[in-house]
């Protein structure tokens, strides 16, 4: 037995191996995004290590821009003084409009994403691969964030939570190839599907010829899908090309949010439509 | 033969990659290619393999659903190389030869990621998008993996000639 096996040994490793590999891959494609028990355990496992890592850079990088850095800070001071002085100003002019703008509002049904409540949380890890494109937060099940809860920036849309433990979290970015997003174009309301390729640029799918777009055009979620709510931002158009004798633009989307400087993501967590018909808890 | 220590700074390699490194460039190394390599050059073909396994199996689980792919391209860049290593077509102590390994296991690494990416997600890549994402992650392996590699090798030799440590 041992002579056989010294004998096709070669043989023997590489077809383990890829016997190995082919069963774990194909239950990858069953779930797609689904975290398996491992995954839970690791990221409970070192998600305090990730956590003392990041924790220990922004205490040197506070403690270097807080202080050390400070040099010149008087002249920024004064400089800055000055444009408070003006927006003070501009302020006082927008405080009116902004009184105008709730009455109406008010006579009119409150948009849900306004109502939602949000958690703050920090990127404390990226994915292990340079292809595919998650993020690791610092937030979980015990600061009310389950899986398939939006996550987003300022800027825009980011992802859905995909896994969530009791600290952390991973959220897979809509950048990612696994993620697609119903969307039309905020001016056309033309209609068309954002999925991600793994680079910095989504694929924008189904956006009709006949659709008046334009490189520059915001894209914002449709809230069809049940994932994400309705009228998010998601990026700009940044390519538009008429294939030709096809019935759709051959165009793609730069997402909103910046992916190198992505340092916190807000989860929104309070109710949506999604919410209202029950987050696993 | 133990390769304790250094899985442990790979270990400690993996971490930072995920976290640290990150934060300062957009693309980082790969520690675990960086480790599977090592083994596979410098502890023969069984132990390259076994490593491979477990480094893709540990860059997998630090993903979401991509348990498999890494495990199965890793396991047969650890393989090979240290198949070349034990028919000696491979000097375990040249720097060239490291930085050859390197660059040859990144660029498969990279294509078999891709591909299971386009195969089953449906992701589209030029074959100039693959090239030079493959280029530039062949390079930064480099940058992290030639110094690292001396480094193990010095501090290896120099734990050598400590009584009690064995062939550590």
């Amino acid at each position: 037995m041992k002579e056989l096996f010294k004998r096709y040994e070669n043989v023997i490793l590489l077809l383990a191996l890829f016997i190995f590999a082919s069963i774990l891959l194909a239950n990858n494609v069953k779930g797609k995004t689904a975290a398996n028990p491992l995954e839970r355990f690791a990221l409970t496992l070192t998600s305090p290590l990730q956590r003392f890592v990041m924790f220990s850079y922004h205490t040197v990088s506070d403690a270097w821009f807080g202080y050390i850095a400070l040099v010149n800070t008087n002249k920024a001071n004064i400089q800055l003084r000055k444009q408070v002085e003006k927006a003070r100003f501009k302020s006082g002019l927008l405080l009116e409009e902004l009184k105008k703008y709730r009455r109406v509002d008010s006579l009119l049904s409150y948009h849900p994403i306004a109502r939602s409540g949000f958690q703050v949380a920090e990127v404390i890890a990226w994915d292990s691969t340079n292809v595919a494109q998650t993020l690791v937060i610092n937030k979980g099940n015990r600061d009310n964030v389950y899986e398939n809860m939006v996550a987003l920036t300022h800027d825009g849309l980011v992802g859905r939570v995909v896994t969530a433990t009791g600290h952390a979290s991973r959220v897979l970015m809509i950048t990612d190839a696994r993620s697609a997003v119903d969307a039309y174009v905020q001016n056309s309301r033309a209609r068309c599907i954002v999925v991600g390729q793994n680079k910095r640029q989504c694929i924008i799918r189904y956006l009709s010829r006949d659709a008046e777009v334009k490189p520059g055009d915001t894209l914002i979620s449709s809230g069809l899908g049940g994932i994400f709510p309705k009228g998010l931002p998601l990026g700009k158009v940044s390519s538009l090309e008429p294939g030709e004798g096809m019935l759709f633009y051959r165009a793609e989307m730069k997402p909103g949010f910046n992916l190198d400087k992505i340092e916190e993501v807000l989860i929104m967590t309070g109710p949506s439509n999604r919410m209202e018909k029950g987050v696993k808890k | 033969m133990t390769a304790a220590f250094p899985l442990l700074l790979f270990g400690t390699a993996f971490l930072l990659q995920i976290t640290l490194f990150r934060v300062f460039l957009p693309h980082a190394p790969d520690t675990m290619l960086l480790a599977t390599v090592y083994c596979g050059v410098k502890y023969m073909k069984i132990r390259g393999y076994q490593i491979g396994i477990i480094a893709g199996l540990v860059q997998d689980i630090f993903s979401t659903g991509l348990l498999g792919i890494n495990l199965l391209s890793k396991g047969l860049i650890g393989f090979h190389i240290g198949w070349l290593r034990e028919n000696h077509l491979l000097n375990p102590n040249s720097p060239p030869a490291w930085a050859a390994m390197i660059f040859l296991g990144t660029l498969f690494n990279e294509f078999a990621i891709r591909i299971y990416f386009a195969g089953i997600f449906g992701a589209q890549f030029t074959s100039s998008e693959i090239i030079y994402a493959a280029m530039t992650q062949a390079l930064l392996n480099i940058i992290l993996g030639l110094p690292l590699f001396y480094l193990l090798d010095r501090l290896q030799a120099r734990l050598k000639q400590k009584p009690g440590y064995g062939n550590l």
